[in-house]
């Protein structure tokens, strides 16, 4: 089955692209799922996120990568990027949200050729030129996520992701797979059980707040976020009962750690977040932590579609395509695995 | 002058504006478009002698309000608000274009904006042709016309083939080539792959393992490919392009080319026709920035629930009078801590008034809400009051003692002294001069006797001013009017002794429940009521202290 197929049998009309780490691949699975769609004939929404610096080259100053466009496909881009586009483009409309390289606008390709893509910089804005493409009549829009950082791939943003993973992403086969695995499995963390405790978190998290919930009640703590006061936060949380603390913003790597020095306490312990892109754990603190009896949950998980793979690393690193492909795919079953370097069809396992 | 809210965009702002709370109007204003936000800070109150002119932009005011009064024409005037929130700032542009400049895309795409919005407004505006002759932005037809050369109606920009016939036959080529090119890959693709038994991958290339040379050998030889990378274990062979394609692929680029300068010949000539009317487009842009302003202040007055001004003919002898005012910065503070205001009425004519009366009685609030009331007006904005007539004053100034003299280096009688000496008025100056406790910082000796020395000065200037004091001397000088806050004179003592043991804890909302907030005019020998002590006694004030002041005062007077 190919790529598209995946995302149309989905029944999601919005789907990001992220890749875990530069050179993932990520511009090679947007490129194949753009011309998959043009064979399609589905009307297609393009639009790329991230923070200044990182989707544009800063020398240049010209927003990277380029993407050829089919005729007919709605971009959401700034305006600084459209004098160097080669298709020809209508302008649809303002969006009022401005970046490094001018207003982000909605246009239209008249003429197929390529365009270079910088969205805008927030997710939530990100969000509402979903919403825009798809009144525009975008069957489906895809995301090209920021480089090192998944948020786009977040439920609020879009309703699926795929992942683009690759030889770069680490030095050994066992590292790639564990990066790998690891992001794959926090999107399907479990969700947190519908009741009373899942309203006051969802509340707790709109409101940025620092929630903790036992069996006698809940208790705001006075704390912004969870970065840079792990041990103030784990010295309040209670000993010998079972609590959840709702964390709005970034679980880090400091707070299970601080969690785990405590003697019993992870076993108490349930986190709850907002959605996966909010779980920053290394691997190997994430792997102690649920040994340790500990637990996350969350409001939203990401509906990973699929995983792509590049085998060849721009360091020079490189894997025999099929073995890489082959390798990757036999962990990540049943979810599809694609090397859209070599074919467009799924690997097989 | 003092009353310039602020000199240029992002200038300063006058201490004393910041204290009457000019700044608080500037911001509830709020104009919807970006040029109206330049223009409120541009915003000068009107100067004597243009009373006439004053009068007119009331009467603009008045009608644009009466609009938003009747809930027939309510929606529209809402309207034309939303479309002036929607359109971009060209200004920028204008000047470009007027100096020759070429535009781009998204540049025509906001004017398209622009005229879209103006002519929307223009229709909204048409309903009540008396406010078109003064508002409406005129016609941009034409211009419209010039970025919508298919007729689609749609507001989305272009650079269509219609502009020039050249750019439509290029693209055809192109689109044509393109077809063909692709075509002819396809073909040679598949011919390649049945002659060799291989298959591409997606990025068109072919691996084959380092060892099977012979493979190798016959790609290599074959002249129908090329090594594009190779890898540990395998070489990567991409197809060399034939003849035809290549021949293409240049004629491609030859056109592609071609079409960019047509392309931007197009833009230079749209920005050339689009010059012709900048005259017009200036013109649309001040329209919108005056109905915005207008607009704003007439929203602004239907919240206040102000009133229109009377403004004193400029012959007519200097005056100043206001019934049932009210402060909105401060009535708004009051609101949100679930308190009220007490509006006040005061009349003022040339020369020196003055307010007397309890601590916490609201006589700096009485103050400022005179001198609000007079900036207002001068701005051409209705008051929140039930009536108020007023000159237009030459300057509208407000020394208040207390008020960031720590930021400039001086005590708070230095920092007083120095504001007074720039804002006495000129011997033929129509100034209104608003002083918050004068001389109260200094020893009261001395300090009453500069103060009685500063009213006989002002008494022969031709302008308003308006003291509080707690100086009783003030009040039987010659010609001098004398306000009195009613205070707690009117409660009797009981009442306030049931009040404080009851509600210690908020003894500020007490006080304000049995304060009597207003004013009344008082024959010049009568005595000032003594609430200093009554007022601290409520704020917690131990009664011992209480006891011994009032017996100190007992033995002062008997004295």
């Amino acid at each position: 089955m190919r790529l598209l197929e995946i995302i149309t049998r989905a029944k999601v009309r919005s789907v990001s692209v992220v890749g875990l780490a530069k050179n993932a691949g990520k511009t090679v699975a947007l490129n194949s799922l753009i011309s998959q769609a043009g064979q399609a004939g589905i009307s297609l929404g393009l639009s790329s996120i991230g923070y200044d610096g990182e989707k544009i080259d800063l020398v240049s100053r010209h927003a990277k990568p380029r993407i050829e466009v089919e005729v007919g496909t709605i971009i959401a881009t700034a305006a600084g990027t459209l004098g160097r586009a080669t298709a020809a483009l209508e302008i649809l409309a303002a969006t009022g949200f401005v970046t490094a390289l001018g207003e982000v606008l909605l246009v239209r390709a008249r003429e197929s050729g390529q365009v270079e893509i910088a969205g805008p910089d927030s997710y939530g804005e990100m969000r509402h030129c979903i919403t825009l493409m798809q009144e525009l009549g975008c069957d489906l829009v895809l995301v090209d996520g920021a480089l090192d950082r998944v948020g786009s791939a977040s439920p609020a943003v879009t309703e699926a992701a795929i992942l683009a993973t690759g030889a770069v992403v680490g030095g050994s086969m066992r590292h790639i797979l564990t990066s790998t695995l690891h992001f794959a499995a926090l999107c399907s963390l479990p969700l947190l059980p519908v009741g009373a405790r899942r309203v006051a978190a969802a509340r707790a998290i709109l409101a940025g707040q620092l929630l903790l919930s036992t069996a006698q009640g809940e208790l705001v703590l006075p704390f912004v976020s969870a970065l840079g006061h792990a041990a103030a936060i784990v010295d309040t949380l209670p000993r010998g009962q079972d609590f959840a603390l709702v964390v709005p913003g970034a679980v880090s790597d400091s707070l299970f750690s601080e969690i785990m020095q405590r003697p019993r306490l992870a076993r108490q312990t349930l986190l709850v977040s907002a959605d996966p892109t909010h779980v920053f754990a290394s691997p190997e603190i994430w792997q102690q932590f649920l040994a340790r009896g500990g637990r996350v949950e969350v409001l939203e998980q990401i509906r990973l579609l699929a995983v792509t793979v590049n085998p060849t690393a721009p360091s020079g690193k490189v894997y025999v395509p099929q073995q890489f492909a082959a390798e990757v795919a036999v962990h990540l079953a049943p979810l599809p695995v694609y090397d859209l370097f070599a074919s467009d069809e799924a690997v097989c396992v | 002058m003092c009353l310039k809210f602020v000199a240029k965009e992002g200038g300063p702002v006058a201490e004393s504006d910041v204290v009457l709370g000019l700044p608080y109007f500037f911001a509830c204003l709020d104009p919807a478009s970006p040029y109206g936000k330049s223009q409120a800070a541009r915003l000068v109150p009107f100067q004597p002698g243009e009373e006439q002119a004053l009068k007119e932009e009331l009467a603009s005011l008045g009608s644009l309000l009466a609009l938003l009064n009747d809930p027939a024409s309510e929606g529209r005037v809402l309207k034309m608000r939303h479309y002036l929130g929607q359109v971009p700032d060209w200004r920028e542009q204008l000047r470009r274009v007027s100096a020759g400049g070429v535009l781009h895309d998204a540049e025509f795409f906001m004017l398209k904006q622009n005229i879209f919005f103006c002519a929307a407004i223009r229709t909204l505006l048409y309903s009540n042709p008396e406010l078109a002759d003064e508002f409406a932005p005129p016609d941009l037809e034409s211009l419209s016309l010039l970025l919508d050369p298919d007729q689609t109606g749609s507001p989305s920009f272009y650079l269509s083939d219609a502009y020039s016939s050249h750019l439509g036959e290029v693209r055809a080529l192109l689109r044509e080539r393109r077809k063909k090119l692709a075509g002819l890959a396809a073909l040679e693709k598949e011919k390649a792959e049945k002659t060799f038994a291989l298959k591409f991958n997606l990025a068109g290339e072919i691996a084959v393992p380092r060892q099977e040379r012979a493979l190798r050998e016959t790609l290599e030889s074959s002249g129908c490919f090329v090594q594009s990378r190779e890898t540990y274990t395998e070489i990567y062979y991409a197809r060399k392009a034939t003849e035809s394609e290549s021949a293409l692929e240049e004629e491609l680029e030859r056109l592609k080319r071609i079409e960019h300068e047509e392309e931007d010949r197009v833009r230079g000539k749209l920005s050339q026709e689009i010059k012709v009317s900048v005259a017009s487009l200036s013109l649309a842009i001040a329209r919108l920035a005056r109905l915005d302003i207008v607009l704003s202040k007439a929203l602004l007055a239907r919240l206040w629930r102000a009133t229109r001004p009377e403004i004193a003919a400029h012959d007519d002898p200097l005056q100043f009078a206001m019934d049932l005012a009210r402060h909105p910065q401060v009535e708004d503070e009051l609101v949100a801590r679930g308190l009220v205001f007490t509006p006040t009425s005061l009349e003022l004519n040339a020369g020196i008034a003055i307010i007397t009366g309890a601590n916490m009685g609201g006589k700096t609030v009485a103050l400022r809400t005179v001198g609000l009331l007079a900036s207002l007006a001068a701005f051409g904005m209705y008051v929140p009051a039930r009536n108020c007539r007023t000159s237009l004053f030459s300057a509208v100034t407000m020394l208040a003692g207390e008020y960031r003299a720590h930021l400039s280096g001086l005590s708070r009688f230095g920092h007083e002294v120095v504001n007074l000496c720039a804002a006495l008025p000129q011997s033929d100056d129509r100034a209104l001069l608003l002083i918050d406790e004068l001389a109260s910082s200094t020893n009261p000796r001395e300090g009453s006797a500069l103060a009685q020395a500063v009213v006989l000065h002002l008494q022969c200037a031709p302008s308003i001013t308006l003291l509080t004091t707690h100086y009783d001397r003030l009040a039987l000088l010659e010609g001098v009017v004398h306000w009195q806050v009613v205070g707690l004179s009117q409660v009797a003592e009981e009442e306030l002794q049931e009040a404080l043991t009851r509600t210690k804890p908020d003894a500020l909302l007490q006080l304000g429940r049995l304060m009597d907030y207003s004013l009344c005019r008082v024959a010049g020998d009568e005595a000032l009521s003594h609430e200093a002590i009554r007022v601290a006694r409520f704020l917690g004030l131990p009664e011992s202290i209480v006891a011994r002041a009032l017996s100190l005062l007992q033995v002062k007077g008997e004295e």
